[in-house]
């Protein structure tokens, strides 16, 4: 998806009309699916903005080979993908103060530290329920960035982990490890504000 | 006799950490038995597992800000705007 500026055309009156049309039709989907997968809603306005961007720049090449919506959500994918993979590598050069250890989560003879550990039942009501995708939302954004890089290029487009791993330039165990504590910190703070608040 | 044991049972902090790799990576024979052996005594850790998997579950939906307000319209008027003075400029 990579264009040359110098290689760009100037768009015509028609094209623009054309990217109009597109822009009134699929900016609500666009936007609605970048917010499901970026923390702050000016990051998901400011990618939808780039796949117009960069639509209009492409139209010669793109337009006519297809589904319209189908290529801009491929852009938009891309966009959040390029963004994730900037904030992990960001955070990689800064450190993470704060980040629970191990032990955090276990006890020094590797037995889970069962305070917080609650039990729960109903899981297929869980899937649908508003309240809980909004303590989830809310988890998510409390991870460290590296973290949340990494659980986001691996559900983006549930990508298998070799393709994530080799994007990041990371050993396959290391990214496994990395997933691993995000996991343990997510059920941790799911636990604190939905698991023990529901009857079971 | 006594590391054999030893190698066989797990801890949870490491049944945890097969419970994600799993998901990775296929596991070897051996991690395979024993993470079976350890859910079958452990069940704070088949809980675990049960809630890493609703997890993914839901990961791979969008999970961030659901529910929202996406009142597109000001962004609309933005890109196009944007986009005319790319028009213009060229």
């Amino acid at each position: 998806m990579k264009t040359n500026p110098q290689e760009i055309k100037t768009p015509s009156k028609q094209q623009l009309a054309d990217v109009t049309l597109w822009v009134k039709s699929y900016t609500k989907p666009l936007l609605h699916f970048a917010m499901g997968k970026l923390a702050s809603k000016e990051t998901a306005e400011d990618l939808v903005q780039a796949t117009f961007e960069t639509a209009f720049a492409a139209y010669d090449k793109y337009s006519g080979t297809g589904n319209i919506q189908a290529w801009l959500f491929t852009i938009l994918r891309n966009k959040i993908a390029d963004f994730y993979r900037l904030q992990f590598r960001l955070a990689a050069t800064i450190p993470v103060s704060g980040l629970p250890e191990e032990d955090y989560f276990f006890n020094e003879e590797g037995h889970w530290k069962t305070d917080d550990f609650y039990h729960y039942s109903d899981e297929k009501h869980l899937l649908d329920d508003d309240e809980f995708n909004d303590i989830l939302s809310k988890c998510l954004k409390s991870l460290p960035p590296n973290l949340m890089a990494v659980i986001q290029l691996k559900f983006l487009e549930d990508k298998k982990s070799k393709v994530v791993v080799e994007e990041l330039g990371l050993s396959p165990t290391n990214f496994w490890q990395l997933m691993h504590r995000a996991k343990l910190q997510l059920r941790k703070c799911l636990s604190v504000h939905w698991f023990n608040e529901s009857t079971l | 006799m006594k590391n054999a044991k030893k190698n066989w049972m797990l801890t949870c902090d490491s049944a945890a950490q097969l419970i994600e790799k799993r998901n990775h990576v296929s596991l070897g024979p051996v991690e395979r038995i024993q993470l079976m052996l350890h859910n079958g005594l452990c069940s704070l850790c088949k809980t675990y597992q049960k809630q890493s998997d609703l997890l993914n579950k839901h990961l791979r939906k969008n999970a961030l800000n659901t529910g929202h307000d996406t009142d597109s319209s000001a962004l609309e008027k933005r890109i196009l705007e944007g986009l005319e003075k790319v028009q213009r400029k060229n």
